[in-house]
């Protein structure tokens, strides 16, 4: 840390600060990225050639799914999250990294943790319980991780000059609070000692579920929004009212939803639900209102770059929630239950909206980070095409899928097996889908692997400069 | 300024840490208040009830003495009275073996039958 005279600092010194915990993060969280996509795309051959992972266990779609999953979820979305709050933190407070080596250390706890979990599931050791199938050593791994990335990223919020606290920092700190205490509040009740007993169990998943897929990741995408589109725009955030209330209308209705319409519960409990869900649709029109506002009457070109990224992440934020909250009506949850549809509307979660922010911001740190520009800056443009274009193939199919075989579910007349064999059109879509952003991450773990290798060169080189060095004449003892 | 900054992002990230121990208090003790009993605690319960209740008829009829059947003169004797009594008693076999017959006809000869109660119509 080199303070200036009037004791602030220049981004460069704050870019720099970030530069190793973040390349820690984001390399780890993109090669996750590509490997849950390939097991993702694994687990979905099994619609179609049911025998093709026959003789392997571990590639049945019960586990390939699961760790599929997790692994863009634990592996790709929250270390890239963190590695981005890190950033937004420290050029929010003008002040390097607190503990830069905290987060080193953390984001190498994390990935072994996602590591574990992934090998365990695929093992056969998975708890059962959907997002929480990390088994307990894997889940205090992350859990630990965790609390480091947030111990260094709270303490240089403290290390702000401005008193004055942005809407980015409401969302990113409650998105830190939110997920400590959802996570650790779930596998304390699910996978450590007596689990509760019957249906509560699928209760307590069921909220778990809704708190990481939908407000953890509404927090902090909306949070990493609210920062980037304003700055890449040229323009302030529409107005900090709107976004106070869509915060605080997030945070207060968002938890509430989760229990679907159909499950086997009191009645209070899926009624509250739907109600909390209907309530939930205020935050996310009001976040659509702001970042239309902020980006309408923007004049910069929108070419495939991380602009392009965060605006169709917004815009799959908006979309995706509409559809996540539209499953807790009854009438809906009556068709769409038990169908693809609620697949589609979680991968859109995760790779139309989280994963499009994710790598529109990452694009936009690395350079600043690594102090160079991107070694391949146009695979980035490829990279946006593919990824979008990858994400609604794959989603898109889904949830048209998931109605017609609603529907068919509905119908008394209809065999069971052609319920399931309806989606099957769909399915050989979605995978061409699947195989796009499978593409389309390659190009995003190919420019951080790239700009790694050649910043570990520059330090090798530096090292050899210097021990190669001839010394100055008074240097040399005589 | 940096001193004074330095303690307010100290200050933060313990309160962080702070809050984060609450939020885990709160669910431990959410965790040990609603505990449930286990599955087939019931069932558990009935067997270690009818267990106490066989453990305490069997400690009766092996420490103390009582009349099983007055009728018979059939007694009941403390387990440790009677072992002492049958070393005793075998220590001749021949007429332990005569006066357990005697005991085994004893307990096993027909009552007298009791009188017939006097009919209200006679």
């Amino acid at each position: 840390m080199n303070p200036t005279e009037n004791n602030t600092f220049c981004p460069n010194e704050i870019d720099a600060s970030c530069r190793v915990p973040l390349l820690a993060l984001f390399g780890g969280a993109a090669l996750w990225l590509v490997l849950g996509l390939a097991l993702g795309i694994a687990a979905m051959l099994s619609f179609h050639q049911p025998d093709l992972f026959a003789g392997c266990p571990f590639l049945s779609y019960g586990r390939a799914q699961a760790a599929a999953n997790d692994l863009l979820f634990y592996g790709f979305v929250i270390p890239a999250a963190l590695g981005v709050m890190l950033w937004i933190f420290a050029r929010l407070s003008r002040s390097p990294l607190a503990l830069p080596l905290v987060p080193v250390a953390a984001a190498n706890l994390w990935h072994v943790g996602v590591l574990v979990g992934t090998v365990s599931i695929l093992l056969g050791f998975s708890t059962g319980h959907p997002w929480l199938e990390y088994p307990r050593a894997a889940a205090v791994l992350l859990f630990a991780a965790f609390m480091l990335v947030a111990v260094s990223a709270v303490a240089t919020m403290g290390f702000r000059l401005n008193r004055e606290l942005y809407p980015s920092h409401w969302f990113l700190f409650a998105a830190l609070l939110w997920f400590v205490w959802s996570y650790a509040t779930a596998n304390l009740f699910l996978v450590s000692g007596h689990p509760p007993r019957g249906v509560a169990q699928a209760v307590v998943g069921w909220w778990l579920a809704n708190n990481l897929i939908f407000v953890w990741l509404a927090l902090a995408g909306v949070g990493i929004a609210f920062y980037f589109l304003p700055k890449i725009a040229g323009k302030p955030l529409a107005s900090s009212g709107y976004a106070l209330f869509a915060f605080l209308t997030l945070v207060f209705f968002g938890a509430w939803a989760g229990i679907p319409p159909g499950a086997p519960v009191p009645a209070w409990l899926p009624t509250v639900s739907a109600f909390g869900a209907l309530l939930s649709l205020i935050p996310v029109i009001a976040i659509g209102i702001i970042a239309k506002k902020t980006v309408c009457g923007a004049k910069v070109p929108c070419r495939g770059g991380p602009f392009c990224f965060i605006k169709f992440g917004v815009l799959g934020f908006v979309v995706s929630s509409l559809l996540y909250l539209g499953e807790f009506c009854p009438r809906a949850s009556r068709v769409l239950e038990f169908t693809w549809f609620q697949t589609g509307v979680t991968q859109w979660q995760l790779l139309g909206f989280a994963g499009m922010i994710l790598c529109g911001a990452i694009y936009e740190i690395l350079p600043r980070v690594m102090d160079r520009e991107l070694p391949f800056a146009w695979l980035v443009k490829l990279n946006f095409f593919l990824f979008a274009g990858g994400t609604l193939l794959f989603v898109v199919p889904l949830l048209l899928g998931g109605v017609e075989q609603g529907l068919k579910l509905r119908d008394a007349a209809v065999p069971f097996a052609d319920t399931g064999a309806a989606a099957l059109k769909f399915l050989r879509v979605s995978t061409t889908g699947q195989l796009l952003a499978l593409l389309g991450s390659l190009c995003l773990l190919l420019n951080i692997l790239v700009m790694t290798i050649q910043w570990k060169l520059g330090l090798v080189k530096c090292v050899v400069t210097a021990v190669t060095a001839p010394l100055n004449a008074p240097e040399v003892k005589s | 300024m940096k001193f004074e900054q330095t303690n307010r992002a100290t200050a933060a990230a313990l309160g962080f840490l702070a809050v984060a121990g609450i939020f885990a208090g709160l669910a431990v003790a959410v965790k040990l208040t609603l505990n449930p009993p286990a599955i087939d605690a019931d069932r558990a319960a009935e067997r270690s009830r009818a267990l106490a209740e066989i453990r305490v008829a069997e400690e009766k009829s092996l420490a103390t003495a009582a009349t099983l059947d007055a009728s018979r003169g059939i007694v009941r004797l403390p387990i440790e009275a009677a072992l002492k009594l049958a070393a005793e008693k075998w220590r001749n076999p021949s007429a332990a073996r005569a006066d357990l017959n005697a005991r085994a006809e004893k307990a096993a000869a027909e009552l007298p039958k009791a009188p017939e109660k006097p009919s209200a119509f006679e």
